[in-house]
């Protein structure tokens, strides 16, 4: 499954070679140049006293991934779903719908994560590179478990939901949530005390947090990353009882 | 015969509404199965229970003897669905989008390669190889989603109007590959395109209102009209004293009128000459005979109530 799924990825890619590599390139340096280079001015420096210019890097490099993953989800879940191409044809090959929900998140994260890869090196050809090579480490880790409740997330989305209006709504809301809801651009110390510890709470926010008290401390809560990818199954399961009810009605 | 597929009281229901009914039936390995009847009497939706598409909301169905519901795994290999719209993910290119399918049923790179050259060179699809799912004419699209069903060599191949939107010589050589394939392989398929089910079938299953209403080959289904012809006659007027006159001739069967033309059944061809003779002082313009098909056979006033 994963085998196929990931040769479709590479077989789409190559058939949109140059607007897809303008896009993995131009993707990090327009973030970059639009949020880094502005914010810094605003921010001046975090609340551990960092740069805001390193600080931010990691969050940039989530919300990078964040961006390549939705059109991945949107293209095979909503789209092609609600013109019922592909998935039911998918659906029909001899494998478990839980085994289907985790190839496609299998292969998109994958893809977010090149990308975030890709947009951390040209990113640190812009500016000075702030992480130690174990903090990347982390940071890659933390950010594979992100976009495992992400790639969820938006799966939930596209199936749940049967209309394009609805939808790019639904997008939206989302994503000023990604920007400015998980730590990623703004911290949390800056929300009033009750918005803060909402959104400290809430699920796409932890794995981040969890990079951050291992950033700021050294500290790695393993625990709340074990419930994060346990959270995660969960929601895989619970994608795939969606999906059974959608490709029946 | 051996039967490839077997249906125990399955039923389907929408909300209140009974789309299939206790269907039981078997069909056998190696046969051509046509499934016809109006639209909305749930041809299609059988066709989905037997890809395992979608789940019966009771009875059984088995492929080969395996229990769809029981052994979901093992009967999808077996099975190959060519739904009536295009699926093709309309990025890819035809053959891409046929090796994804073979790559989804793990079949080997070189193995995929023959059966796209033994499968899509008679379709005439070869040339058409590299151009993407979404630039091509929908006879193309079907024809490379039969390849596509193909490439993993499934025992069942199950169509919905199997050669939906394509042109005569796109029909004739998907024809001659289904018949081929009808050898090795179980096709069942539903489809309006009556003339070619009258030529290529070993059994019609005529559905009406969830259940199946007639099941047999043409010339069975055909028995209970033997005999019965179809025969128009054109007159310059046909008034309606003539009209009542011709209704009366006692061979003549379910007759009726649009504007001049008188329809009628009859078992012999003699019913003719006994209209003729009653007729025989009026001018008639045109005449018309046929034996009965499948089309008379679906006709829905014939379907509600037969010939007597």
């Amino acid at each position: 499954m994963i085998y196929a799924l990931l040769m479709r990825r590479i077989w789409l890619w190559k058939n949109r070679l140059i607007s897809s590599f303008f896009l993995l390139l131009v993707l990090p340096f327009s973030v970059y140049s639009l949020v880094s280079l502005s914010f810094k001015n605003i921010m001046g420096k975090s609340l551990s006293g960092m740069p805001y210019e390193f600080w931010v890097i990691p969050g940039l490099v989530f919300i990078i991934s964040s961006l390549g993953l939705y059109p991945l989800i949107y293209r095979d879940f909503f789209d092609l779903r609600i013109h019922r191409k592909v998935l039911i044809n998918v659906a029909l090959a001899p494998y478990r719908k839980r085994a289907l929900i985790g190839g496609y998140l299998c292969v998109a994260g994958l893809e977010a994560l090149m990308l975030g890869i890709v947009s951390l090196l040209i990113m640190s050809g812009l500016a000075t590179y702030p992480l130690t090579m174990i903090e990347t480490v982390v940071m890659f880790l933390c950010l594979m478990v992100y976009l495992f409740f992400l790639g969820n997330y938006f799966i939930t989305l596209g199936l749940a939901i049967d209309t394009q209006t609805t939808l790019f709504l639904m997008t939206a809301l989302s994503f000023i949530f990604i920007l400015f809801g998980n730590g990623y651009l703004i911290e949390f110390g800056f929300f009033p005390i009750g918005v803060e510890t909402f959104l400290t709470w809430q699920p796409l926010s932890i794995p981040f947090r969890i990079f951050q008290v291992y950033f700021r401390t050294g500290i790695m809560d393993w625990a709340l990353l074990t419930g994060c990818i346990v959270l995660g199954i969960l929601w895989t399961l619970a994608n795939t009882i969606i999906l059974k009810r959608k490709l029946i009605h | 015969m051996e039967a490839s597929i077997t249906l125990k009281k399955v039923g389907k229901l929408i909300g209140d509404k009974t789309i299939l009914a206790g269907l039981s039936f078997g069909v056998e390995r190696g046969s051509i199965v046509a499934i016809v009847g109006v639209n909305d009497t749930g041809k299609s939706t059988l066709l989905k229970l037997l890809s395992g598409f979608e789940n019966p909301d009771y009875g059984q169905v088995f492929i080969h003897g395996l229990d769809m519901e029981k052994r979901r795994r093992e009967t999808r290999s077996l099975i190959g669905y060519v739904p009536n719209e295009n699926d093709l993910d309309p990025w890819l290119t035809l053959e891409q989008n046929i090796r994804f399918t073979a790559n989804l049923y793990q079949v080997d790179e070189k193995i995929a390669s023959e059966r796209i050259a033994k499968y899509a060179k008679p379709l005439g699809l070869v040339p058409y190889f590299n151009n993407f799912a979404m630039n091509v004419s929908h006879g193309t699209q079907k024809k490379t989603m039969l390849v596509r069903e193909l490439i993993h060599d499934p025992d069942v191949i199950m169509l919905d109007e199997p050669t939906g939107y394509m042109d005569a010589e796109s029909i004739r050589l998907t024809w001659d590959l289904l018949k081929e394939l009808k050898r090795e392989k179980t096709i069942i398929y539903v489809s309006n395109a009556l003339a070619e089910i009258e030529q290529a079938h070993d059994r019609i299953l005529v559905f009406h209102e969830g259940r199946i209403f007639m099941d047999g080959h043409l010339d069975k289904l055909l028995e209970s009209t033997l005999n019965y012809h179809q025969f128009q006659v054109e007159f310059d007027y046909l008034s309606d004293d003539l009209y009542k006159k011709l209704t009366q001739v006692a061979t003549v069967v379910s007759p009726n009128r649009l504007d001049n033309i008188f329809h009628f059944y009859g078992r012999t061809r003699n019913v003719f000459f006994d209209v003729i003779r009653t007729a025989s002082d009026e001018l008639m313009v045109d005449l018309n005979v046929k034996k009965l098909g499948l089309r008379d056979l679906l006709d829905s006033e014939f379907a509600a109530r037969g010939l007597d």
